[in-house]
C-alpha cells in the first residue's frame, strides 16, 4: 500500500475523525458521565463518594483484571463469578470450622483455595489448549462445576462469624484509603507491568492477534492460553477474599451478578473482544464506567427500572464507540 | 495411530470419571422409601436459594418420618425447561400428588395440563401457575409479608428516636420478580397507613448482599443522617445495609428484612432495632404434603392456604434458631 490516509493528517477532520472519537470514546464516555453527575447531583463529586464509587467497583475490577489477560489472549473465561463464591465459601467454611472438624489457619485456607483455583483454571486451561475445546464451553463446564462445588462446601448456607483477619482485605483501610481498593489498584499496576514488560506479556499479545503466526515464531501457545485460564482463576481467590470483607459474610450466591460486568468493564475499556488489543488502564476506565454511571444513578434516585434503561442506552453507546474506534 | 488413541483413551477416562463423580454428587437414586404406600415429588426452582434448600432439607424429613410416605426431590437449576423434564418423571410413574414451586408462572402449563389428564392433583408451593387445575396453593402472603416487616421497622424507629416523621429507605428485589412487587406493595401500604413514616428512597439491589451494600452506601450518601430506618425486600440484603451502616458512622439505623435466613437472625439476636419476618417453608412442606394426601384421597380443598410468617426481633431470635436451624 502506497498510500495510507491517515498516515499524516492535514485537515481539521482528520483529528475529529468517527475513527478518531471511537478511539477516545471511552475516555470521553466517562468524563462526560462523571461531568453529567457532577452537575446533577450535589454529592457525586466528593471526596466521600469518590472513596463509596472505587469501593464498589474493586471487585468487579479484580475480577476484570484476570478478563483483561483472557480476552486479550482472544479466549473468554465464563467461569470467574462462579469461581470466586466456591473459593471464597471454601475459605469461609475451612476458616470457620465447617467443612472439616476444627477450624483451620486462615493462611492455610487460603493456600487451599488457590491451590483450588489453580488446578481448577488449570482443568480449563488444559481442556482447552490441549484438545483444543473453545474456553467458551470449557469454562462454561467450569462455571457448573464451580458452582456446585461451592454449594457443597457451604451446604448452600451463607457463613457468618468470619474471623476479623479474614475480612481486613475489603473492609479495612490504611491511611484513610479502603484496603479493597488499594488492593486493585495494585493488582491493576503489577498486571500493566506483566503486559508491557515481561516475556509472558508480549506472548500473550501475539497470541491473541493471531495464535498461527505465535506458534509458527517458536511461542508454546499453549502454555500462554493455558496461563491466562489459570491466571484468571487466581483472580478470581483474591476478588472472593475481598467479597467477604465488604459484605462482612460468604454469600451461596455472592457471584450471581458478577459473570457478565467484569467482562463489560474489558469490552467498555476498548479491549477488543477478538483479541491482541487492549491494556489495563482501558479495564479501569470501563470499570469505572459501569461503576459511575450506577453509583450516579443511585444518587439521583433514579428509580430502578429507570436505572436499567439508562444502563442499557450508556451500554449500547459505549458499544458502539468502541467498535467504531476499532478502524 | 498412537497420538490418535491415547487422546481418545484420554477422553473416555475422562468422560467416565466425570460422570461417575457428578452422578456421586448429585446423589442419584436418592429419595426416600420407594415401595411406601404413597409417593409424591417436590421440585423446587433452584437450591441456590436457602428457602428452597429447606424446603428440600423439610422434604426428606417428611418421607423419613412417615412410613406410608416416599418420593423423589428435583432440583430445577432456575431452568424452566428442566422443571417441565423433571415433572414429567413423576407423571408417568403415576405418583399420588406432586408438590412443585414453578420458576414462572406460565412455564408449567403443558405438565400441569399432562398431570390433570392423569388424575394427579398438583400443589403448587410458594408460587402459583396461571393456568390449570391446581389441588390448592400453599404460600405466605408476600404482600403481608412486606406490610408487617415496614411495620416492624417503623416500631424500631420510634423505640430508638422521638420525631414527628421517621424516614425510611427501601432496598428492592430483583426488578420484575412477583415478590419484589408484592412486597413494594406491602410495604407502601403500610407507609400510606402511617401518618409518621416517610419513604425516602427506593432502589433495586436484587436480593443480592453485595450490591445493597453499594446501594446503602449511595442511600447514605444522598441522605446522610436523614435515614432512620431501612426495609429490605429480603434479609440477604439486609445484611448488606447492616454492613454499610456499621462501615458509615450513621448511628442506629432501624433495620428489618424478609426470610428469616440464619445469619440474618444472628445479628438480630444482639441487636435491638433488627428484626425480620421469618417465611417457613419447612411448614409450607409439611402443609402441603397434608393437603396433598387429603386431595389424593379426594377431598375438597380450598383454593389458597396461607402460611403466616412469624415475626423475628432479638427476643426470639434464639428460640427461632434453636427450632430451625
Amino acid at each position: 500500500m502506497a498510500t495510507e490516509s491517515t498516515s499524516t493528517p492535514n485537515s481539521i477532520s482528520d483529528y475529529i475523525s468517527v475513527q478518531t472519537l471511537g478511539r477516545y470514546g471511552p475516555v470521553l464516555g466517562l468524563v462526560g458521565l462523571y461531568l453529567f453527575f457532577a452537575l446533577n447531583t450535589a454529592n457525586f463529586f466528593t471526596y466521600p463518594n469518590q472513596l463509596n464509587l472505587l469501593r464498589q467497583v474493586s471487585i468487579i475490577g479484580i475480577l476484570a483484571i484476570g478478563s483483561t489477560f483472557v480476552i486479550l489472549c482472544a479466549e473468554i473465561d465464563l467461569s470467574i463469578a462462579e469461581m470466586m463464591e466456591f473459593t471464597g465459601l471454601l475459605i469461609a467454611s475451612l476458616a470457620t470450622g465447617g467443612l472439616l472438624s476444627s477450624a483451620v489457619p486462615i493462611p492455610v485456607a487460603i493456600l487451599a483455595a488457590f491451590a483450588a483455583a489453580i488446578v481448577l483454571g488449570g482443568l480449563s486451561g488444559f481442556v482447552t489448549s490441549r484438545f483444543g475445546v473453545p474456553s467458551f464451553m470449557t469454562t462454561l463446564a467450569m462455571l457448573f462445576l464451580a458452582d456446585g462445588f461451592g454449594q457443597i462446601v457451604s451446604s448452600n448456607r451463607p457463613i457468618i462469624g468470619l474471623p476479623d483477619a479474614l475480612l481486613w482485605l475489603g473492609s479495612g483501610s490504611t491511611f484513610g484509603f479502603p484496603n479493597i481498593v488499594i488492593a486493585f489498584f495494585v493488582l491493576l499496576a503489577l498486571s500493566q507491568f506483566v503486559l508491557s514488560y515481561t516475556r509472558f506479556g508480549l506472548y500473550l499479545y501475539a497470541v491473541g492477534g493471531d495464535a498461527d503466526a505465535a506458534e509458527l515464531m517458536g511461542i508454546n501457545v499453549k502454555m500462554v492460553r493455558m496461563g491466562v485460564l489459570v491466571l484468571s482463576a487466581t483472580f478470581t481467590v483474591i476478588a472472593g477474599i475481598v467479597m467477604m470483607g465488604r459484605i462482612g459474610s460468604a454469600t451461596p450466591n455472592m457471584g450471581s451478578n458478577l459473570l457478565l460486568p467484569p467482562i463489560a468493564a474489558v469490552i467498555l475499556g476498548g479491549t477488543d473482544l477478538f483479541g491482541g488489543k487492549g491494556n489495563m488502564i482501558g479495564t479501569l476506565i470501563g470499570v469505572l464506567i459501569l461503576g459511575s454511571l450506577s453509583n450516579g444513578l443511585n444518587l439521583m434516585g433514579v428509580d430502578p427500572a429507570g436505572q436499567l434503561v439508562a444502563q442499557g442506552v450508556v451500554l449500547m453507546v459505549a458499544v458502539l464507540a468502541n467498535v467504531l474506534g476499532d478502524d | 495411530m498412537p497420538s490418535h488413541t491415547s487422546r481418545r483413551a484420554v477422553l473416555k477416562g475422562a468422560t467416565t470419571a466425570g460422570v461417575v463423580g457428578v452422578a456421586g454428587c448429585l446423589n442419584l437414586g436418592s429419595g426416600g422409601d420407594s415401595d411406601a404406600e404413597n409417593q409424591t415429588a417436590l421440585s423446587v426452582p433452584t437450591l441456590e436459594f436457602t428457602f428452597f434448600a429447606r424446603m428440600q432439607n423439610a422434604f426428606e424429613a417428611v418421607t423419613d418420618e412417615r412410613d406410608d410416605l416416599g418420593g423423589s426431590f428435583y432440583d430445577a437449576g432456575n431452568s424452566q425447561e428442566q422443571q417441565v423434564s423433571d415433572l414429567e418423571t413423576p407423571i408417568s410413574q403415576g405418583v399420588d400428588f406432586i408438590m412443585v414451586a414453578p420458576i414462572t408462572a406460565e412455564g408449567i402449563s403443558p405438565v400441569v395440563q399432562q398431570a390433570n389428564d392423569a388424575d394427579i392433583p398438583i400443589v403448587t408451593i410458594d408460587r402459583n401457575i396461571s393456568e390449570g387445575d391446581i389441588a390448592t396453593y400453599v404460600a405466605s402472603d408476600n404482600v403481608a409479608l412486606g406490610r408487617r416487616s415496614m411495620e416492624l421497622c417503623r416500631g424500631f424507629m420510634t423505640d430508638l428516636a422521638d420525631k414527628d416523621q421517621y424516614n425510611v429507605v427501601e432496598l428492592q428485589g430483583t426488578q420484575g420478580a412477583s415478590t419484589t412487587n408484592d412486597r413494594a406493595e406491602g410495604g407502601s401500604n403500610a407507609v400510606d397507613s402511617a401518618d409518621d413514616l416517610n419513604l425516602l428512597d427506593s432502589q433495586g439491589a436484587d436480593f443480592s448482599t453485595e450490591e445493597a451494600v453499594s446501594v446503602m452506601e449511595d442511600f447514605i450518601t444522598s441522605h446522610g443522617d436523614d435515614i432512620d430506618g431501612v426495609y429490605a425486600h429480603n434479609d440477604l440484603m439486609a445484611l448488606g445495609a447492616h454492613q454499610a451502616v456499621q462501615s458509615a458512622d450513621v448511628g442506629d439505623i432501624a433495620i428489618t428484612g424478609i426470610d428469616g435466613s440464619e445469619a440474618w437472625v444472628q445479628e438480630i439476636q444482639d441487636v435491638d432495632h433488627y428484626g425480620t419476618l421469618a417465611q417457613l417453608p419447612e411448614e409450607m412442606v409439611r402443609k402441603s404434603v397434608d393437603y396433598g394426601l387429603q386431595a389424593a384421597d379426594g377431598e375438597d380443598l380450598d383454593d389458597y392456604y396461607q402460611i403466616e410468617g412469624l415475626e423475628v426481633t432479638s427476643e426470639n431470635a434464639g428460640q427461632y434458631l434453636d427450632d430451625y436451624f
